[in-house]
């Protein structure tokens, strides 16, 4: 009886990784960070209510961002970046829809940091734009760890900053992606 | 340009452009340098002023709008063009039932309200001044937070359908 009931659990446990393997991962608190440095100011924003939904199985990856959840440290930047710059209210959401273009080699099932390279279409302002960025996706625990970081070109998506400010903002934005996905049940 | 500058400032640059006109007609110069000198003074201040400006904290602020939270998903679900025109860069205060908090590995807490057979929620990320007020809440427990909108997450990955309240703070929790 002991023995059967050995074999049951380790059979179970067999199970429930193998599901973790192929399951969908994902989050609803996301981060993804802006950073833009000039020898001006550097500045810098952070959005903390990120969606994103990972397909292990198939290596498919999503985010969405809803614009207007950047936060700035000042009100005023904050505030030109939503009317001015972005657009947010016009524009309110921002998505990528790609792969992991390398997602057999990432186990999903075993604790371990590997290497991503991503794929996709980011559509933001109103533009739909192919990027590539690499990072690392790191399985802790049964969770998966996203981390990137990647340049947004500014003229790519249509984002114009008004003469006043040319030399303030870089026209490259340095950005940070940083999401704890978790098994979706 | 010019339209991107604070009230304050753009008052104080026309002030002194009539000033300078001023200047060239009357007698009277060394006065009217002095009015330009405080003219400018007051327009640079204003301008550092506008410029450092930070958030207020939302326990401080009037609501915009109070509305419950199964009323406001419903809103969005319903029409979300016409939320968004309705709610966003909104000031809400908004009361339900607490589904559940969620903590982050930085640190950051959510609280997500709503019913608890919906998959649909408003989702409050909460002021980085006030995590401590997120973990005293009882979850089941009804409660009232204020916060900016920034949006609605519609249900396209089938993860349910969320409202997003940034900045928030607790107003009141009944037990």
């Amino acid at each position: 009886m002991k023995r059967k009931g050995i074999i049951l659990i380790a059979f179970l446990s067999l199970l429930t990784t193998q599901s973790f393997a192929q399951g969908k991962f994902y989050t609803k608190t996301g981060k993804i960070s802006l950073f833009s440095a000039t020898p001006m100011e550097n500045i810098s924003a952070v959005n903390k209510s990120i969606v994103c939904l990972l397909d292990s199985k198939t290596g498919d990856l999503q985010f969405a961002v809803l614009m207007k959840g950047f936060e700035f440290k000042k009100a005023k930047m904050e505030e030109d970046f939503n009317s001015d710059y972005v657009e947010s209210s016009k524009f309110p959401k921002s998505e990528f829809k790609g792969q992991v273009t390398n997602n057999s080699s990432i186990n999903y099932s075993i604790n371990g940091t590997y290497k991503a390279e991503v794929t996709g279409k980011l559509s933001m302002h109103g533009k739909t734009k192919d990027i590539t960025a690499s990072g690392t996706v790191a399985v802790k625990d049964g969770k998966v760890i996203l981390n990137s970081v990647f340049n947004i070109q500014l003229a790519d998506f249509d984002v114009r900053v008004p003469k006043m400010y040319i030399d303030n903002i870089a026209k490259s934005i340095k950005t940070t992606v940083d999401c704890t996905l978790e098994p979706l049940k | 340009m010019i339209s991107i500058l604070p009230l304050a400032v753009k008052i104080s640059l026309a002030i002194f452009i009539l000033l300078l006109i001023i200047l060239f007609v009357v007698k009277k110069r060394k006065f009217i340098l002095f009015l330009i000198v405080i003219d400018i003074g007051i327009g640079v201040w204003q301008g550092q002023k506008e410029y450092n400006r930070t958030y207020k904290d939302f326990s401080n602020v009037k609501a915009d709008i109070k509305i419950a939270a199964n009323d406001l998903i419903k809103e969005f679900e319903t029409n979300d063009s016409a939320a968004n025109k309705k709610y966003l860069d909104k000031t809400l205060e908004t009361t339900g039932n607490l589904k559940d908090v969620t903590k982050d590995d930085a640190g950051y807490f959510t609280l997500i309200l709503g019913d608890t057979t919906s998959m649909s929620s408003v989702r409050c990320s909460m002021d980085s001044t006030h995590l401590k007020d997120a973990a005293t809440v009882p979850i089941g427990s009804s409660v009232t937070v204020r916060g900016a909108c920034t949006g609605f997450n519609k249900d396209e990955m089938g993860l349910g359908s969320d409202v997003i309240l940034n900045r928030c703070v607790i107003i009141k929790n009944q037990n």
